[in-house]
């Protein structure tokens, strides 16, 4: 029941995405937000199929081959999941912020490799880098990202991250 | 969250399905699913973006109250000095339509057009489109989408029953036969992603900063006299056979909601 409840969100998210919070406002990635949650807090065998059917419901608005953000999503769960396990393993609010930060960038560097490859081989020519890169909207996501993914541990995935809980509570004090 | 046997197996197994589909796009089956997934979340988006015009309405109204006051009196100005040109444009028209009779000229083209609400966006860049009109509406793939003024905003390359996909003008499948308005400077108009530049102007040919540019008309893909964007910057290298002008568009993107598509 849960996990379908985080399906729906999921959905919700992807169209929010691309409904509401679009280049016009913001520019905040809020699927993004959600797909490194998942990655980080649950199973894979969920997350993979889950964000892989919400990276087609983000390729009806792109221009890019449909099925492009799929490939993304799934390819960065993976290496989100890996770099969880091997270099930042403890659900840290820094550890979170950096894995956020990564994220985008990483996000940023499939959609690059992902869609030259695919103009390359299909049409034979690729796409300037500058134009994957040079948005203020990128900058944007690279500090509200991390934020947003706090938001998301501190709302939805609170119960299953004891040790997030308590450096939060532990950073609460500082602040107060 | 570990990635073990079967995880890395269901990685494996989605990777190489989403290749095929990247790569068989045009299939009947990828075609399907793709339009079973754009009307099934259409009501969604509609919504959704309804209430994202009815939150930016108000919180536009609230926050630039000032801004508008001032913006409404200078409209204000801006119309009477408009009238007076208006009854000058009026005796030339009928000057002109007359001239036309006498000359045997054939009626000018008329745009038949229709009118659409954006429900979402690329949200990575404003490349893409989805508007609430599609086939059943007489949309079809290839027709053009304009905003107010005839500025050009893409052109349709999917239309779903009641949706449709728009290219938007910045992106690189864009390529424009344009001339400048004045001068009759021809040349290219293409989409870098997020830029837009005038190409293969010949280097002997004058360009100039904030001149207007058009659709030519000459690559039968894009109707005659569409507003393409101005001239922003010019560049002109001593090894380059060819000029480019980087050009701004007229299009206030970030607020553009309703578009108009000519129906041929």
């Amino acid at each position: 029941m849960r996990k379908f409840f985080l399906f729906i969100i999921l959905l919700a998210c992807a169209i929010i995405q691309l409904s509401f919070l679009n280049p016009s406002y913001m520019g905040v990635n809020l699927i993004l937000a959600f797909v490194i949650a998942l990655a980080l807090t649950q199973e894979i065998s969920f997350t993979l199929p889950a964000v892989w059917f919400a990276g087609f419901i983000i390729d009806l608005n792109k221009t890019l081959y449909f099925g492009i953000s799929s490939l993304v999503f799934i390819t960065l769960v993976v290496i989100i999941t890996l770099g969880h396990r091997f270099f930042l393993s403890s659900r840290r609010i820094k550890n979170i912020i950096i894995l956020g930060i990564l994220a985008v960038i990483i996000e940023r560097i499939l959609f690059l490799v992902f869609v030259n490859l695919a103009v390359l081989l299909k049409e034979g020519f690729y796409e300037s880098p500058a134009s994957f890169f040079n948005t203020f909207g990128f900058l944007l996501e690279l500090i509200i990202t991390p934020i947003i993914i706090l938001g998301f541990f501190k709302l939805l995935f609170k119960d299953s991250v004891q040790e997030f809980k308590q450096e939060w509570q532990k950073n609460y004090q500082i602040f107060k | 969250m570990n990635l073990n046997r079967s995880g890395f197996l269901i990685f494996l197994s989605l990777f190489f399905l989403t290749f095929s589909i990247v790569f068989f796009d045009q299939s009947k089956v990828v075609a399907t699913s793709h339009s079973i997934i754009a009307t099934s979340s259409a009501p969604f988006q509609i919504l959704i973006s309804r209430l994202r015009d009815f939150y930016t309405f108000w919180t536009d109204a609230l926050f630039n109250i000032r801004e508008l006051k001032l913006k409404n009196q200078e409209l204000i100005q801006k119309n009477l000095e408009l009238e007076s040109a208006l009854a000058d444009i009026s005796d030339l028209k009928s000057e002109n339509e007359s001239l036309k009779k006498q000359l045997n000229f054939a009626n000018e083209y008329r745009r038949n057009l229709i009118g659409a609400n954006i429900i979402s966006r690329d949200y990575q860049n404003s490349r893409s489109f989805i508007i609430d009109a599609g086939a059943l509406d007489g949309l079809a793939v290839g027709m053009t989408v304009l905003a107010g003024g005839g500025n050009i905003v893409g052109q349709i390359i999917l239309a779903n029953e009641r949706t449709s996909q728009i290219r938007a003008i910045f992106d690189t499948g864009t390529k424009i036969s344009s001339v400048t308005q004045i001068s009759r400077v021809a040349g290219l108009t293409r989409g870098l992603g997020s830029d837009l530049i005038l190409d293969l102007v010949p280097k002997s040919q004058d360009l100039g900063i904030d001149e207007t540019i058009i659709s030519s008309g000459q690559d039968g893909i894009w109707p005659k006299g569409l507003v393409v964007g101005k001239i922003a910057v010019i560049e002109s290298g001593q090894n380059q056979i060819f000029k480019i002008a980087h050009l701004k568009s007229l299009i206030d993107w970030s607020r553009l909601e309703h578009v108009f598509i000519i129906i041929p």
